[in-house]
């Protein structure tokens, strides 16, 4: 192909079996003008982009102008159960000082780091301070005031964990009152300076908080949300000996993520979710002692994971209310996810009554953790969604539990409703269940499904697939025989063993 | 977006490419190009072709197909939009997306530009330099001293 504006082309032979014929083969990177070539580099990790320097003048140049810096120490690993290359760290920080210094853009729109390895990484392996770096915070602070310093910086991301974090040097406040930024992340163990920081980002809409135990008590995110007007998506990712209160407010909060790791499997004292205008939530966390959630009318998604019921409580019933007041809150969804310890408390009579009415919801995970029978509380999640199309049971449908429990519930299985409720009649088309072993409880579980649901299209089980089960698992073939023999109120639905 | 308040739904344009190659489109399909759309602001007669100078026919064609998609984005979903425009960036050879780019940038089209700066990058993206130089053939202008030189004074970047 010929083009008019090739103003360095070079020429190579190209062997071709047939006939030699000329190609003009043109520096397809060079010949890009500057602001092109400066959007493609700004596209990739400035490692990548110092490394291309080398191959021509003119790439060397789009170095410093580049508008995104992302600069992390990967592969290095200062973990002592697992360290790599910690002989390369000084280069890595030459390097950071390298490019920070040459760097002329005015026009730095993100900046992210890395340094050390991030919050969940250190719980999950364990680590203690001598798995990180040691590098002065005082030059960690001068890495991030460069790009503070540019205009129009609209995405910071800093994930930085040193060894001595506290040596004077906190965060520099001006994160905090930066008026141009639209997202941070942060999951740093510098301490913010608690005295003179103040808390303004006029544009902020989406901010990711990884909080350890150096910054972390509730009024540093609670201030920091507090003071983000545009503020639509929230994730908060704590680790932490215990957590006193959360408070959350925010008119303008459509998406909050919430997780919530003690290392005692402590509870929270106090949460605070003042969020109206929520669309998606996810609650992964220990139940909070006390709480005070707003009601959110135009949430769609919900997901609530509890971790640990409160220890401190007398009975189950105070755990029920505690989580029937989290589900007061969310009764618009159509999309719902129980897991983890949701439901244990949840086997009670006149259960039916205290739950509310998801009126809009489609879509229902049913999670099972801590020897649960299913009598009441599937009767009762069938009548409070009176639209559900999909129920799916994620964890295990069953676990061990008390010989006297399962009696009642096989009772329950074979007594069956005395009215069908209405989703069951008009609406419920899938069921889905996972970890399944075959056993005659599970089965009957199945045939009380099966005989309720009259318009279902499809049910599909996969077999348990953990390390450890409780029971024997049933042969596939076996196990899809006895289902295609079960009894079925809709005659149309297929069943399927994955 | 294309705030023309007149009658007609939809008025044509022609598009003379530098190789002469006249194109027929629909006003709001070109007009996702901001050159376009300015020089037709400037344009007495709306029915005279309108030069894309530096594009030629086989390379507008290209631009053409990417617009007209994306001016009828209605009928399919974002995800639909992405998977198609994955797929008409890697039906490019390399020396097709190189001119692309540069009628991309002469146009001014957002949403093409970006497509393929973002192709160009993950064709660089875990590549050695001496990988990158084969594959965009790009020229050598330093002396070995000089080369040897940037090696030395970031050596992280040439860690694997």
């Amino acid at each position: 192909m010929d083009m008019p504006l090739n103003p360095c082309t070079t020429s190579i032979l190209h062997d071709n079996t047939d006939s030699k014929r000329l190609l003009r083969v043109v520096d397809r990177l060079s010949n890009i003008p500057d602001e092109v070539l400066i959007r493609i580099m700004s596209l990739l990790p400035t490692k990548d982009v110092a490394a291309t320097c080398v191959l021509s003048k003119k790439l060397m140049r789009v170095l410093c102008l580049i508008t995104t810096l992302d600069i992390d120490d990967s592969p290095i690993s200062h973990c002592v159960h697992f360290p790599n290359k910690i002989h390369k760290f000084p280069s890595f920080v030459t390097f950071v000082n390298n490019v920070l210094q040459a760097h002329r853009s005015q026009y730095l729109t993100r900046f992210s780091l890395g340094v050390g390895s991030d919050m969940l990484r250190r719980y999950i392996y364990r680590c203690t301070k001598h798995c990180l770096p040691d590098v002065k915070p005082v030059l960690i602070c001068s890495w991030i005031s460069l790009p503070l310093t540019c205009c129009g910086l609209k995405e910071l991301d800093l994930c930085i964990h040193v060894r001595e974090p506290d040596d004077g040097h906190p965060l520099p406040p001006e994160i905090f009152t930066c008026q141009t930024l639209e997202v941070l992340k942060l999951d740093v163990n510098l301490p913010v300076d608690r005295v003179s920081t103040t808390f303004h980002l006029p544009l902020l809409k989406l901010l990711h908080l990884r909080v350890s135990h150096i910054y972390g008590d509730g009024s540093f995110v609670s201030s920091l949300v507090s003071s983000c007007p545009l503020l639509e998506d929230l994730m908060v990712e704590a680790l932490l000996d215990h957590v006193q209160s959360i408070i959350i407010s925010s008119p303008s909060l459509r998406i909050f993520l919430l997780k919530i790791y003690t290392v005692e499997c402590d509870n929270t004292d106090f949460l605070c979710l003042d969020t109206p205008n929520l669309e998606y939530l996810h609650y992964n966390s220990n139940l909070a002692v006390q709480q005070s959630i707003t009601n959110m009318d135009r949430l769609i998604q919900a997901s609530i994971n509890i971790c640990d019921l409160i220890r401190s409580a007398h009975s189950y019933q105070d755990c029920r209310q505690q989580i029937l007041g989290i589900m007061r809150c969310l009764t618009n969804v159509d999309n719902l996810k129980l897991l983890g310890s949701c439901l244990k408390p949840f086997n009670v009579d006149g259960l039916k009554d205290q739950l509310p009415m998801f009126r809009n919801l489609k879509y229902l995970e049913l999670g099972n953790r801590g020897y649960n029978c299913w009598e009441r509380v599937l009767e009762a999640f069938l009548i409070c969604s009176p639209v559900l199309e999909t129920l799916v049971f994620p964890e295990l449908l069953i676990e061990r539990a008390a010989e006297q429990r399962v009696h009642l519930e096989q009772q329950f299985c074979k007594r069956g409703l005395a009215i069908v409720p209405p989703c069951c009649k008009f609406h419920l088309r899938r069921i889905v269940i996972k970890n399944f072993y075959g056993n005659e409880r599970e089965i009957g579980l199945i045939q009380f499904l099966l005989k309720h649901a009259l318009v279902l299209e499809e049910l599909l089980i996969s077999q348990f697939e953990g390390l450890y089960p409780h029971f024997p698992i049933v042969d596939k073939v076996e196990l899809q025989r006895t289902l295609q023999n079960l009894p079925r109120a809709s005659l149309t639905c297929s069943i399927q063993v994955l | 977006m294309a705030s023309t308040s007149t009658s007609t739904l939809s008025r044509k344009l022609i598009l003379k490419s530098s190789d002469g190659e006249k194109f027929e489109v629909d006003e709001n399909v070109a007009m996702q190009s901001q050159t376009i759309k300015h020089m037709i602001e400037d344009l007495d007669d709306i029915n005279s072709p309108i030069p894309v100078s530096i594009v030629t026919g086989t390379i507008l064609s290209k631009v053409i197909e990417y617009c007209k998609k994306h001016a009828t984005e209605d009928s399919d979903s974002d995800e639909q939009l992405k998977q198609w425009d994955k797929e008409y960036a890697n039906n490019m050879d390399l020396n097709t997306l190189y001119y692309l780019l540069l009628a991309a940038n002469y146009m001014e089209i957002k949403g093409l530009l970006e497509l393929i700066t973002q192709c160009v990058a993950d064709m660089i993206k875990g590549k050695s330099p001496e990988e990158i130089r084969a594959h965009f053939n790009i020229k050598n202008d330093f002396t070995p001293q000089e080369e040897a030189n940037i090696r030395n004074e970031n050596p992280w970047a040439f860690e694997n």
